[in-house]
Protein backbone atom coordinates (compact mmCIF):
# COMPACT_ATOMS: atom_id res chain seq x y z
CA UNK A 1 0.00 0.00 0.00
CA UNK A 2 1.53 3.42 -0.72
CA UNK A 3 1.06 6.48 1.60
CA UNK A 4 -2.61 7.43 1.09
CA UNK A 5 -3.89 4.22 1.42
CA UNK A 6 -2.65 3.67 4.17
CA UNK A 7 -3.90 6.60 5.89
CA UNK A 8 -7.50 5.95 4.24
CA UNK A 9 -7.36 2.36 5.80
CA UNK A 10 -5.79 2.69 8.92
CA UNK A 11 -6.88 6.53 10.37
CA UNK A 12 -9.63 8.11 10.54
CA UNK A 13 -9.12 10.41 7.52
CA UNK A 14 -10.72 6.76 5.62
CA UNK A 15 -14.04 9.50 4.93
CA UNK A 16 -12.05 12.00 3.41
CA UNK A 17 -12.16 12.64 -0.52
CA UNK A 18 -8.91 9.90 -1.61
CA UNK A 19 -8.02 12.59 -4.37
CA UNK A 20 -7.48 15.04 -1.65
CA UNK A 21 -5.55 12.47 0.84
CA UNK A 22 -3.48 11.55 -2.66
CA UNK A 23 -2.74 15.27 -2.84
CA UNK A 24 -2.03 15.49 1.01
CA UNK A 25 0.54 12.92 0.45
CA UNK A 26 2.07 14.80 -2.43
CA UNK A 27 2.74 17.82 -0.06
CA UNK A 28 4.89 15.75 2.02
CA UNK A 29 8.18 13.51 2.02
CA UNK A 30 7.60 10.13 3.05
CA UNK A 31 9.84 8.56 6.04
CA UNK A 32 10.75 5.71 8.00
CA UNK A 33 11.73 6.24 11.66
CA UNK A 34 12.62 3.60 14.12
CA UNK A 35 11.81 4.30 18.02
CA UNK A 36 14.06 6.68 19.58
CA UNK A 37 14.42 8.84 16.50
CA UNK A 38 14.44 12.41 17.59
CA UNK A 39 12.03 14.95 15.09
CA UNK A 40 12.22 17.77 16.30
CA UNK A 41 14.15 19.25 19.12
CA UNK A 42 13.20 21.90 21.80
CA UNK A 43 14.64 25.35 21.51
CA UNK A 44 15.42 24.95 17.87
CA UNK A 45 13.45 26.35 15.09
CA UNK A 46 10.18 25.24 14.34
CA UNK A 47 9.73 24.96 10.77
CA UNK A 48 8.99 21.57 9.96
CA UNK A 49 5.65 19.28 11.13
CA UNK A 50 4.80 16.12 10.77
CA UNK A 51 2.08 13.84 9.93
CA UNK A 52 1.98 10.27 11.85
CA UNK A 53 0.57 7.59 9.03
CA UNK A 54 1.40 4.62 10.93
CA UNK A 55 2.96 3.59 14.67
CA UNK A 56 3.37 6.30 17.46
CA UNK A 57 5.91 9.20 18.94
CA UNK A 58 5.25 11.62 21.77
CA UNK A 59 5.81 15.21 22.42
CA UNK A 60 8.49 15.84 25.51
CA UNK A 61 9.88 18.54 27.42
CA UNK A 62 13.33 17.76 28.82
CA UNK A 63 14.41 18.32 32.53
CA UNK A 64 16.43 16.90 35.30
CA UNK A 65 14.76 14.36 36.54
CA UNK A 66 13.56 13.00 33.00
CA UNK A 67 11.44 13.68 30.28
CA UNK A 68 7.85 14.80 30.97
CA UNK A 69 5.58 13.63 28.74
CA UNK A 70 3.08 16.05 26.78
CA UNK A 71 1.14 15.08 24.84
CA UNK A 72 1.37 11.04 23.16
CA UNK A 73 0.37 11.61 19.08
CA UNK A 74 -1.53 9.00 17.28
CA UNK A 75 -1.35 7.70 13.79
CA UNK A 76 -3.11 10.56 11.28
CA UNK A 77 -2.44 12.92 13.78
CA UNK A 78 0.06 15.95 13.02
CA UNK A 79 2.22 17.12 15.36
CA UNK A 80 4.56 20.73 14.69
CA UNK A 81 1.93 22.26 12.57
CA UNK A 82 2.05 25.58 15.14
CA UNK A 83 4.35 26.24 12.74
CA UNK A 84 2.44 27.07 10.40
CA UNK A 85 1.19 30.21 12.94
CA UNK A 86 3.88 31.26 14.36
CA UNK A 87 7.54 32.16 14.57
CA UNK A 88 8.88 31.06 17.45
CA UNK A 89 11.43 28.06 19.12
CA UNK A 90 10.27 24.26 19.20
CA UNK A 91 8.73 24.44 22.89
CA UNK A 92 9.10 20.59 23.14
CA UNK A 93 10.67 17.64 21.57
CA UNK A 94 9.22 14.99 19.62
CA UNK A 95 10.93 11.53 19.51
CA UNK A 96 9.40 8.33 18.07
CA UNK A 97 8.02 4.92 20.47
CA UNK A 98 7.66 2.53 18.16
CA UNK A 99 8.52 1.55 14.38
CA UNK A 100 6.71 4.38 12.29
CA UNK A 101 5.99 5.68 9.25
CA UNK A 102 5.20 9.52 8.81
CA UNK A 103 5.04 12.56 6.57
CA UNK A 104 7.63 15.59 6.80
CA UNK A 105 5.82 19.08 5.52
CA UNK A 106 8.27 22.13 5.73
CA UNK A 107 6.73 25.28 7.05
CA UNK A 108 6.92 26.55 3.27
CA UNK A 109 4.52 24.00 2.08
CA UNK A 110 1.91 24.43 4.52
CA UNK A 111 1.37 27.93 3.98
CA UNK A 112 1.78 26.99 0.46
CA UNK A 113 -1.31 24.56 0.76
CA UNK A 114 -3.17 27.22 2.94
CA UNK A 115 -3.10 30.08 0.83
CA UNK A 116 -3.78 28.19 -1.68
CA UNK A 117 -7.88 27.39 -0.48
CA UNK A 118 -9.94 24.79 -1.74
CA UNK A 119 -10.13 21.07 -0.64
CA UNK A 120 -6.25 20.33 0.07
CA UNK A 121 -6.66 23.80 2.49
CA UNK A 122 -9.83 22.60 4.17
CA UNK A 123 -8.04 18.78 5.13
CA UNK A 124 -4.98 20.26 6.06
CA UNK A 125 -6.45 22.83 8.76
CA UNK A 126 -9.11 20.36 9.44
CA UNK A 127 -6.41 17.54 9.99
CA UNK A 128 -4.49 20.41 12.69
CA UNK A 129 -7.72 21.28 14.41
CA UNK A 130 -8.01 17.48 15.15
CA UNK A 131 -4.95 16.62 16.18
CA UNK A 132 -4.60 20.04 18.67
CA UNK A 133 -7.90 19.09 19.70
CA UNK A 134 -6.99 15.30 20.60
CA UNK A 135 -3.62 16.01 22.07
CA UNK A 136 -5.16 19.06 23.98
CA UNK A 137 -7.81 16.25 25.78
CA UNK A 138 -4.60 14.17 25.84
CA UNK A 139 -2.82 16.59 28.11
CA UNK A 140 -5.73 17.79 30.04
CA UNK A 141 -6.00 14.20 31.51
CA UNK A 142 -2.60 14.50 32.69
CA UNK A 143 -2.83 17.34 34.00
CA UNK A 144 -6.79 16.49 35.91
CA UNK A 145 -4.13 13.68 37.10
CA UNK A 146 -1.65 15.78 38.26
CA UNK A 147 -4.29 18.16 39.88
CA UNK A 148 -5.86 14.89 41.79
CA UNK A 149 -8.88 16.33 39.62
CA UNK A 150 -11.32 13.43 38.53
CA UNK A 151 -9.97 11.63 35.53
CA UNK A 152 -12.42 11.94 32.99
CA UNK A 153 -12.28 15.60 33.36
CA UNK A 154 -10.77 17.87 30.75
CA UNK A 155 -9.70 21.43 31.08
CA UNK A 156 -10.18 24.58 29.12
CA UNK A 157 -7.49 27.92 28.68
CA UNK A 158 -5.57 28.05 32.15
CA UNK A 159 -5.31 31.32 31.75
CA UNK A 160 -6.58 32.95 35.25
CA UNK A 161 -5.49 29.62 36.93
CA UNK A 162 -1.91 29.48 35.93
CA UNK A 163 -0.41 31.57 39.12
CA UNK A 164 -2.40 30.14 41.38
CA UNK A 165 -1.80 26.59 40.52
CA UNK A 166 2.37 27.46 40.47
CA UNK A 167 1.86 28.86 43.95
CA UNK A 168 0.04 25.94 45.24
CA UNK A 169 3.11 23.68 43.77
CA UNK A 170 5.37 25.76 45.48
CA UNK A 171 3.08 25.66 49.03
CA UNK A 172 2.74 21.55 48.28
CA UNK A 173 6.97 21.31 48.13
CA UNK A 174 7.77 23.55 50.82
CA UNK A 175 5.18 21.43 53.06
CA UNK A 176 6.93 18.47 52.33
CA UNK A 177 10.50 19.66 52.82
CA UNK A 178 9.07 20.44 56.02
CA UNK A 179 11.62 18.83 59.12
CA UNK A 180 10.21 15.39 59.93
CA UNK A 181 8.36 14.70 56.87
CA UNK B 1 -27.78 42.35 19.86
CA UNK B 2 -25.32 43.74 16.44
CA UNK B 3 -26.57 40.95 13.90
CA UNK B 4 -24.04 38.53 13.45
CA UNK B 5 -21.98 39.44 10.50
CA UNK B 6 -21.09 43.01 12.36
CA UNK B 7 -19.94 41.12 15.17
CA UNK B 8 -17.81 38.50 13.56
CA UNK B 9 -16.31 41.58 11.28
CA UNK B 10 -15.13 43.16 14.77
CA UNK B 11 -13.43 39.59 15.67
CA UNK B 12 -9.73 39.87 14.43
CA UNK B 13 -10.07 36.34 12.51
CA UNK B 14 -12.46 37.39 10.59
CA UNK B 15 -11.87 40.92 9.74
CA UNK B 16 -10.31 40.25 6.70
CA UNK B 17 -13.37 37.78 4.86
CA UNK B 18 -15.23 39.57 2.09
CA UNK B 19 -18.69 40.73 2.80
CA UNK B 20 -20.27 37.69 0.79
CA UNK B 21 -18.37 35.18 3.09
CA UNK B 22 -18.81 36.92 6.31
CA UNK B 23 -22.16 36.76 5.29
CA UNK B 24 -22.34 33.34 4.92
CA UNK B 25 -20.53 32.31 8.26
CA UNK B 26 -22.89 34.59 10.03
CA UNK B 27 -25.87 32.76 8.38
CA UNK B 28 -24.61 29.36 10.23
CA UNK B 29 -24.22 30.65 13.68
CA UNK B 30 -27.45 30.62 16.14
CA UNK B 31 -27.32 33.66 18.61
CA UNK B 32 -28.22 32.79 21.83
CA UNK B 33 -28.79 34.55 24.83
CA UNK B 34 -28.32 33.48 28.51
CA UNK B 35 -28.91 34.84 32.15
CA UNK B 36 -26.31 35.11 35.01
CA UNK B 37 -26.21 31.55 36.36
CA UNK B 38 -27.61 29.54 33.51
CA UNK B 39 -25.25 26.54 32.85
CA UNK B 40 -24.20 26.23 29.18
CA UNK B 41 -23.07 22.78 29.18
CA UNK B 42 -22.11 20.44 31.94
CA UNK B 43 -19.39 17.98 31.94
CA UNK B 44 -20.36 14.65 30.67
CA UNK B 45 -23.02 15.72 28.22
CA UNK B 46 -23.00 14.76 24.72
CA UNK B 47 -22.56 18.07 22.73
CA UNK B 48 -21.64 19.13 19.37
CA UNK B 49 -21.82 22.65 19.57
CA UNK B 50 -19.30 25.55 19.64
CA UNK B 51 -20.07 29.01 20.76
CA UNK B 52 -18.26 32.13 20.13
CA UNK B 53 -18.90 34.62 23.07
CA UNK B 54 -19.57 38.14 22.02
CA UNK B 55 -20.51 39.55 25.45
CA UNK B 56 -20.59 38.67 28.89
CA UNK B 57 -18.34 36.19 30.97
CA UNK B 58 -18.27 32.17 31.13
CA UNK B 59 -16.78 30.52 33.62
CA UNK B 60 -15.44 27.03 33.00
CA UNK B 61 -15.39 24.12 35.94
CA UNK B 62 -13.79 21.16 36.46
CA UNK B 63 -15.66 18.53 38.76
CA UNK B 64 -12.83 17.52 41.44
CA UNK B 65 -12.81 13.97 42.81
CA UNK B 66 -14.93 15.67 45.88
CA UNK B 67 -17.36 16.14 43.59
CA UNK B 68 -17.31 20.25 43.95
CA UNK B 69 -16.65 21.99 41.22
CA UNK B 70 -13.84 24.33 40.80
CA UNK B 71 -13.54 27.36 38.45
CA UNK B 72 -10.40 26.75 35.95
CA UNK B 73 -10.77 29.43 33.49
CA UNK B 74 -13.02 32.75 32.72
CA UNK B 75 -13.77 33.41 28.83
CA UNK B 76 -15.25 36.83 26.98
CA UNK B 77 -16.27 38.56 24.25
CA UNK B 78 -14.00 36.40 21.22
CA UNK B 79 -13.12 33.33 22.93
CA UNK B 80 -14.85 30.22 21.97
CA UNK B 81 -16.07 27.19 24.04
CA UNK B 82 -17.01 24.26 23.35
CA UNK B 83 -15.19 23.40 20.36
CA UNK B 84 -13.26 20.26 21.45
CA UNK B 85 -16.49 18.34 21.45
CA UNK B 86 -17.81 20.01 18.27
CA UNK B 87 -14.79 18.56 16.07
CA UNK B 88 -13.81 15.52 18.03
CA UNK B 89 -17.01 13.78 18.90
CA UNK B 90 -16.94 13.29 22.60
CA UNK B 91 -18.79 13.91 26.02
CA UNK B 92 -18.33 17.53 27.15
CA UNK B 93 -14.99 18.40 29.34
CA UNK B 94 -16.09 21.01 31.19
CA UNK B 95 -19.18 22.53 32.98
CA UNK B 96 -19.13 25.75 31.13
CA UNK B 97 -21.84 28.22 32.96
CA UNK B 98 -22.88 32.17 32.61
CA UNK B 99 -21.02 34.74 35.22
CA UNK B 100 -23.08 37.26 33.94
CA UNK B 101 -25.98 37.69 31.64
CA UNK B 102 -24.33 36.27 28.02
CA UNK B 103 -24.69 36.49 24.41
CA UNK B 104 -23.09 34.25 21.95
CA UNK B 105 -23.07 32.42 18.54
CA UNK B 106 -23.70 28.46 18.70
CA UNK B 107 -22.54 26.29 15.89
CA UNK B 108 -23.09 22.51 15.33
CA UNK B 109 -20.44 19.78 14.05
CA UNK B 110 -22.98 19.39 10.84
CA UNK B 111 -23.39 22.99 10.30
CA UNK B 112 -19.80 23.31 10.22
CA UNK B 113 -19.65 20.31 7.94
CA UNK B 114 -22.28 21.91 5.44
CA UNK B 115 -20.30 25.06 5.69
CA UNK B 116 -16.66 23.12 4.83
CA UNK B 117 -18.48 21.84 1.68
CA UNK B 118 -20.40 25.40 0.01
CA UNK B 119 -18.41 28.14 1.36
CA UNK B 120 -15.08 26.37 2.19
CA UNK B 121 -13.31 30.33 2.48
CA UNK B 122 -15.89 30.81 5.80
CA UNK B 123 -15.06 27.18 6.86
CA UNK B 124 -11.33 28.03 6.45
CA UNK B 125 -10.99 30.96 8.10
CA UNK B 126 -13.63 29.86 11.35
CA UNK B 127 -10.81 26.71 11.50
CA UNK B 128 -8.12 28.84 11.29
CA UNK B 129 -9.41 30.97 14.60
CA UNK B 130 -10.19 27.26 16.03
CA UNK B 131 -6.62 26.01 15.48
CA UNK B 132 -5.08 29.73 17.22
CA UNK B 133 -7.20 29.13 20.26
CA UNK B 134 -6.44 25.18 20.29
CA UNK B 135 -2.36 26.08 19.65
CA UNK B 136 -2.46 28.76 22.35
CA UNK B 137 -4.20 26.22 24.79
CA UNK B 138 -2.04 23.52 24.43
CA UNK B 139 0.96 25.56 25.24
CA UNK B 140 -0.92 27.29 28.11
CA UNK B 141 -1.75 23.88 29.42
CA UNK B 142 1.64 22.07 28.99
CA UNK B 143 2.70 24.85 30.53
CA UNK B 144 0.65 24.16 33.84
CA UNK B 145 1.40 20.57 33.90
CA UNK B 146 5.11 20.66 34.02
CA UNK B 147 4.33 23.73 36.62
CA UNK B 148 2.26 20.94 38.29
CA UNK B 149 4.57 18.23 38.11
CA UNK B 150 6.91 20.55 39.85
CA UNK B 151 11.12 20.67 38.86
CA UNK B 152 11.97 17.50 40.57
CA UNK B 153 8.29 15.27 40.47
CA UNK B 154 8.47 11.60 41.64
CA UNK B 155 7.35 9.41 38.93
CA UNK B 156 4.00 9.43 38.57
CA UNK B 157 1.76 9.57 35.09
CA UNK B 158 3.08 12.22 32.52
CA UNK B 159 6.68 11.27 33.58
CA UNK B 160 8.35 9.06 31.35
CA UNK B 161 10.17 6.21 33.31
CA UNK B 162 13.75 7.12 33.52
CA UNK B 163 14.52 3.73 31.75
CA UNK B 164 12.62 4.82 28.73
CA UNK B 165 13.72 8.71 29.25
CA UNK B 166 17.63 8.52 27.85
CA UNK B 167 18.69 12.36 27.08
CA UNK B 168 18.23 13.64 23.61
CA UNK B 169 21.44 14.08 23.01
CA UNK B 170 21.60 10.62 23.10
CA UNK B 171 18.96 9.45 20.93
CA UNK B 172 19.55 9.29 17.35
CA UNK B 173 18.00 12.69 15.34
CA UNK B 174 16.80 12.82 11.43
Amino acid sequence: MNLAQRLLVGTDLRATDPTLVEALVACGEGMRAGPGTVLLTEGRRADTCFLLVEGGAELVHERASGAVRLRVVAPGEMFGHECAMRLVPQRWSAWVTAPSTLLRYERAALEAVLRGGGGLASVLLGRMVVSAARQLRGVNLRLSDALEVERAVSVTPPRTTKLEVARTAADEARHWRRPGR
Amino acid sequence: MSPPHEALRAHRGFARLDAATLQALAACLRPRTYARGDIIFRHGDPGDELFVVLEGSLSVQLRGSDRRHREVSTLGPGDVVGELACIDPAPRAATVLARTDVKVLALTRDTLGALLAHVPAAAQALLHELLRGLVARLDSTDDLLLAQLGPAAPTRSGVVPRADAAPIAQRRTV
